[in-house]
């Protein structure tokens, strides 16, 4: 049976309250369709009988369950392209030239899902830094601990592999065992994983070069966005680049970026302090 | 000495994720576990691994599922399918199984065409043995993969 | 754009052809590596080949061998998709020329991203 009005109304507001995920009117298919594998997993009868007990008698762990099944993880290998192929011929030779040799490159890979966006920065970075003295580190996050979990163990179906890899990149950094491919060691040790939600109020660490934060935002009101790139910016270096997903932009929403187009794609920088009070504010 | 063999949840895995891919692709389309079903299947499609490994996979289902995959993979209505056409719809099915069961063992090796029987009747595996039997329902139809492997003692050297 | 499918299953060049020409190209169909040359040769040269590897009279690999080894068929992209899908053999592929690998089975997503990545088509074309 379909979910009722209060039902879903209570799912919409745990979630809403726990990830900022907006699930407006309309989204009771996708509440419903997201929650049977919990309803069955937990053997109750249906996901109306499983919200209902979760109502009665709401425990922290059926809600994270909850949330976590209410989060959209759909992501691939080198997603949409033009953003990595900026990263690898612009932002990073930029950086490269800009900081110190001793000073690893950091980079925040902020939605991170199964972890095929930051797998594929450290790719990136392996070809590029090779055999230089240079290194970089990526710090990785989700909401999501199935997602997360997933992209920790690194091991992926030939369904996902086929999903954006270049076939170069797979031979040269996977390993076949079973029917998954592994990641290599290698491209594994640049990251490290962790839990972190966008909406708490201190990021999980600062002066990151570069941040890819894609096809998150899109989740969220405007309200959320503006808090999220605003703790963003100030998780940034002054002279970081952002990187959104394609259908995400900062205009409108946090006027304290440039939107810098580069190829077939744009980047975002933080807008350069104002010197004084008094200057004339951009309008 | 045991031949390798290939994991049967392994094999689960890949039948899932072509029948998911192209033949409809919600949970509940997908095969199931099925009651070890005796007897053979009427139509059988069969690939050749060697190298490695030499052995053989066998896809085998009954005649009304082996209608339905090659309806949906060339479009068109049940009643339009000639024999060629379910022999290639079932054969490709077969290629796509045995090709993925192939990188599941010891390689290098090499995969032949596949061989379709549409007729039924037995079939032999002469100086094979059967590694791993995968007995599926696929719309309620029983849909079965077998994998056999050489009997390697009978064997001189490797076949190149 | 033109792409040529390659493939001796009828039914596997129909899920191929659904899909690109889904993505814009126009499709010539061809069932080994032999009748691929001979389309070829008759022209037009097509912008792409999506390449079955396990096929009668010429295989996958001597198709993509054969064709590497004309330069006037230099612009042709060359993308395997086919069940073999041990490590080695796809460095082989690569090695005799193939641009690309998608590994059978795939989903329609799959194709549309290596053709995005292979500069093909637009980012974004799948779903
Ligand atoms: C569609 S995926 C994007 C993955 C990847 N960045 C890409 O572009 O392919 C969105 C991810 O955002 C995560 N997410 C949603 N809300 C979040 C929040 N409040 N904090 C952190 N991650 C969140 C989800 O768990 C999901 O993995
Ligand atoms: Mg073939």
């Amino acid at each position: 049976m379909a979910l009722t009005e209060s039902e879903f109304d209570y799912v919409r507001r745990l979630v809403y309250r726990e990830s900022a995920i907006v699930l407006a009117p309309g989204k009771e298919y996708l509440v419903e369709a997201r929650l049977a594998p919990l309803a069955r997993a937990a053997e109750v009868s249906g996901v109306n009988a499983y919200v209902a007990k979760l109502m009665q008698c709401p425990d922290r762990a059926t809600e994270a369950r909850v949330v976590d099944a209410l989060t959209t993880n759909e992501t691939s290998w080198y997603r949409d392209g033009a953003p990595f192929e900026v990263f690898r011929s612009t932002v990073l030779p930029a950086l490269l030239a800009d900081r110190p040799v001793n000073q690893p490159i950091r980079i925040w890979s902020a939605a991170c899902s199964t972890g095929q966006e930051p797998y594929t920065l450290s790719m990136i970075l392996g070809e590029q830094l090779g055999s230089t003295p240079r290194t970089a580190e990526i710090m990785a996050t989700d909401l999501s601990d199935d997602a997360l979990a997933r992209a920790k163990a690194g091991r992926y179906s030939q369904l996902e592999i086929n999903r954006g890899l270049p076939a170069a990149m797979l031979v040269k950094h996977f390993r076949r065992e079973g029917t998954e491919w592994v990641v290599g060691d290698a491209v594994r040790s640049r990251i490290s994983f962790r839990k972190f939600n966008l909406i708490s109020p201190t990021p999980p660490s600062t002066g990151f070069d570069v941040v890819f934060l894609r096809n998150v935002l899109i989740y969220f009101d405007a309200e959320t966005r503006r808090g999220v790139l605003r703790r963003i910016r100030a998780a940034m270096r002054p002279d970081g680049w952002l990187f959104l997903g394609a259908a995400e932009t900062t205009i409108g929403i946090d006027d304290d970026w440039d939107r810098v187009v580069v190829g077939r794609t744009s980047v975002h920088r933080a807008r350069a302090p104002l010197a004084t009070a008094a200057a004339v504010r951009r309008v | 000495m045991t031949a390798a063999a290939p994991d049967i949840d392994d094999v689960e895995q890949i039948v899932t994720e072509v029948f998911g891919s192209f033949l409809g692709g919600d949970d509940e389309s997908l095969p199931m576990r099925g009651p070890d079903t005796e007897g053979d299947s009427p139509v059988t499609a069969t690939v050749s691994i060697t190298g490695g490994w030499d052995g053989h996979v066998v896809f085998g289902c009954s005649t009304t599922a082996s209608r339905s995959a090659a309806a949906v993979l060339l479009m068109m209505g049940a009643d339009e399918l000639a024999e060629a056409d379910v022999a290639d719809a079932v054969g490709e099915l077969a290629n796509m199984i045995g090709g993925n069961i192939k990188s599941l063992l010891p390689g290098p090796s090499a995969l032949t065409l596949p061989m379709v029987s549409v007729g039924g009747g037995a079939m032999h595996m002469p100086s094979s043995t059967e590694a791993v039997r995968l007995d599926l329902l696929w719309q309620g139809e029983p849909v079965r993969v077998s994998v056999w492997a050489s009997n390697s003692d009978t064997q001189e050297g490797s076949t190149s | 754009m033109l792409a040529l499918v390659v493939d001796d299953s009828r039914a596997m060049r129909m899920v191929l052809r659904r899909i690109v020409s889904g993505l814009g190209f126009d499709v010539v169909e061809a069932g080994n590596g032999q009748e691929a040359l001979d389309a070829v040769d008759a022209g037009p040269i097509p912008d792409i080949a999506l390449v079955d590897w396990n096929m009668p009279v010429m295989d996958g690999l001597e198709f993509v061998t054969n064709v590497r080894s004309r330069p006037e068929l230099r612009g042709v992209t060359l993308m395997m998709v086919t069940t073999e899908s041990e490590h080695g053999q796809i460095v082989r592929a690569l090695a005799a020329g193939a641009h690309e690998y998608v590994i059978k089975p795939f989903t329609p997503d799959a194709i549309a991203e290596k053709l995005a990545l292979l500069g093909l088509v637009p980012a974004g074309s799948a779903s």
